[in-house]
């Protein structure tokens, strides 16, 4: 009698955890739902609400860019989401996107290694990272999934922002887009939720010679301008990775303008007058897990054109 | 030397066919070429054909952007092969085709 | 007994010292710091605000806070004072990161007083960053 009280209570607990085995994210989801409200609220009506949100734009700007009732789907695109003349730029370059040669090349990458099809025999896996291993303790990114593999298959592994790691990720991204898939980050251990929270606190910390935090421009800062260009919302912002800049193709001689998530972050966290923690760094992965975690839900949609 | 192909998209609807190309090529001007230290090159002429009736050309010099990107209308209709051909100033050819849809 | 009072001692030191890890943020002795006196080239010379920005730049990598401006590190700064002081000369000559050596003509006792200022300031604002970041969260902090 009592060993049968005990096996069903066990199994009951079991089964407890199992549908409450996602209590850790409540805080995020808490976070990620504020965000989505915060910035549905800030660009409901921009010119009516300026005194609010948006205090140095100019009527010009508010009246005429700005259309309103931009809604969650619509984020993902970036600040071409409330700019009208950007997004018109954005829409021409997409007729011929410069990144697609780059999707061929990453293809031919993944399949002449026997080694990354092994590691990676479904590539419509861009929502699924960054995630946390519990086996190990720390998060796991694409780029760093990658070049384990690589290693591990006594191959060399590449530089974790541009080149072949950008080709090879727009491949596998853009396999991701078409299977209509979502990012879908998971935290499913204190642990986990411990790194989430890690990630938070780097991004709204204010830091370096300028002392700005991630939120300074991304969250507070969003649809305001900076010099010539309006600054785009967390919202989305690693839905689209690989991207290619056209900044970076501009400098480059080949015109190779693709780089990883990885890249546009280290690029951002100098701009704070910082030097930027390494790309497989804690700091850097704990980052990404928490920017990519705010995004959860809306659709993998790269690689994409930005400036 | 081998040169690379053209990308083309082209696009029918109401007998025009919308084009857009995207040719690639380093288009290497004089200053560009002496401080790279290579030679000068550049597309000097490229032409659209549709059933060996030229439908756009243009004669080009160190002016035009590296891997032009171009767009234009002709009269015509689904199903038309277009056939985009250019040369260099050192004399390479490339020839790509596409359908329009 | 001896060793019982050896594990709880090694214990307690492990606790004490994973604690300090974890709240990358805070430095507790920074905060008592005049960053206008520490950094004075007249009351301390160069080689003490130089002493002070080496000390207080370790503390700032080891957090993840070091400053970089215009390309160059605050530890690019330091090396560039202390090669000038070796080599007795007037101008300091910071390297970037990208290895190229910059155009600006600072005197050591100018380059000095920077680098401290950024070392110090760098742990300052790890402080005050540890109390108000949540003031920007949406849903925590932020009220708009």
């Amino acid at each position: 009698m009592l060993s049968k009280i005990i096996k069903s209570s066990i199994i009951v607990a079991l089964a407890s955890t199992a549908m409450y085995g996602s209590s850790f994210n409540v805080q995020a989801e808490k976070d990620r739902k504020a965000l989505i409200k915060y910035f549905e609220d800030k660009f409901a009506d921009p010119d009516k609400n300026r005194n609010r949100f948006f205090p140095y734009s100019t009527d010009d700007e508010l009246k005429n860019n700005m259309p309103k009732n931009v809604k969650f789907e619509d984020f993902a695109i970036g600040n071409y989401a409330w700019s009208i003349q950007g997004k018109e730029q954005y829409d021409e370059i997409n007729e011929m996107p410069p990144y697609e040669d780059y999707i061929d090349i990453g293809e031919e990458i993944y399949t002449s290694s026997k080694v990354l099809q092994g590691c990676f025999p479904d590539v419509t896996i861009g929502g699924d990272y960054p995630y946390f291993s519990d086996k190990r303790g720390e998060i796991v990114t694409l780029g760093v999934a990658i070049n384990e593999c690589l290693t591990a298959g006594k191959q060399k592994p590449f530089n974790m922002k541009k080149g072949k790691m950008a080709h090879l990720q727009a491949y596998m991204v853009f396999q991701t887009r078409e299977a209509g898939k979502k990012t879908n980050i998971k935290i499913s251990s204190q642990a986990a939720s411990d790194a989430y929270e890690r990630g938070k606190e780097y991004y709204y910390s204010q830091k370096g010679y300028l002392k700005l935090s991630c939120a300074s421009c991304h969250v507070q800062g969003a649809g305001a301008r900076v010099r010539n260009e309006n600054l785009s919302q967390l919202l989305g912002h690693t839905t689209h990775w690989p991207a290619f800049r056209l900044k970076w193709g501009g400098k480059n001689v080949n015109g190779d303008g693709l780089g990883t998530v990885e890249r546009r972050v280290q690029g951002c966290i100098k701009d704070e007058g910082q030097v930027p923690p390494s790309v497989t760094s804690n700091e850097m992965k704990e980052l990404l897990y928490f920017m990519t975690y705010m995004s959860n839900d809306l659709n993998v949609d790269g690689p994409d054109i930005r400036k | 030397m081998a040169t690379k192909k053209t990308r083309i998209k082209a696009k029918a609807k109401n007998g025009i066919v919308t084009v857009m190309a995207l040719a690639k090529h380093p288009m290497y001007s004089g200053a560009e070429a002496k401080k790279l230290k290579v030679k000068q090159n550049f597309i000097t002429y490229l032409k659209a054909e549709v059933s060996g009736k030229i439908v756009y050309e243009v004669t080009s010099s160190q002016f035009f952007s590296k891997n032009p990107y171009l767009k234009f209308k002709y009269k015509g209709n689904k199903g038309d092969e277009i056939v985009i051909s250019w040369v260099d100033l050192l004399g390479n050819k490339n020839t790509s085709k596409s359908k329009a849809k | 007994m001896n060793k019982l009072y050896t594990i709880t001692f090694a214990t307690a030191i492990a606790l004490m010292t994973s604690g300090c890890v974890g709240g990358s943020g805070s430095t507790p002795d920074v905060a008592s710091l005049d960053v206008q006196n520490e950094c004075n080239v007249k009351t301390h010379g160069v080689e003490g605000v130089l002493a002070t920005a080496k000390k207080y730049n370790a503390i700032a990598q080891s957090k993840g806070l070091e400053f970089r401006r215009l390309g160059v590190n605050n530890s690019a700064y330091i090396s560039a004072v202390e090669k000038a002081l070796k080599d007795g000369s007037k101008t300091v000559q910071l390297i970037d990161v990208k290895k190229k050596k910059t155009k600006d003509k600072f005197t050591p006792e100018y380059a000095v007083q920077r680098s401290c200022k950024f070392a110090i300031s760098a742990l300052i604002q790890g402080n005050e960053a540890v109390n108000t970041w949540r003031l920007a969260v949406p849903g925590d902090g932020f009220k708009y």
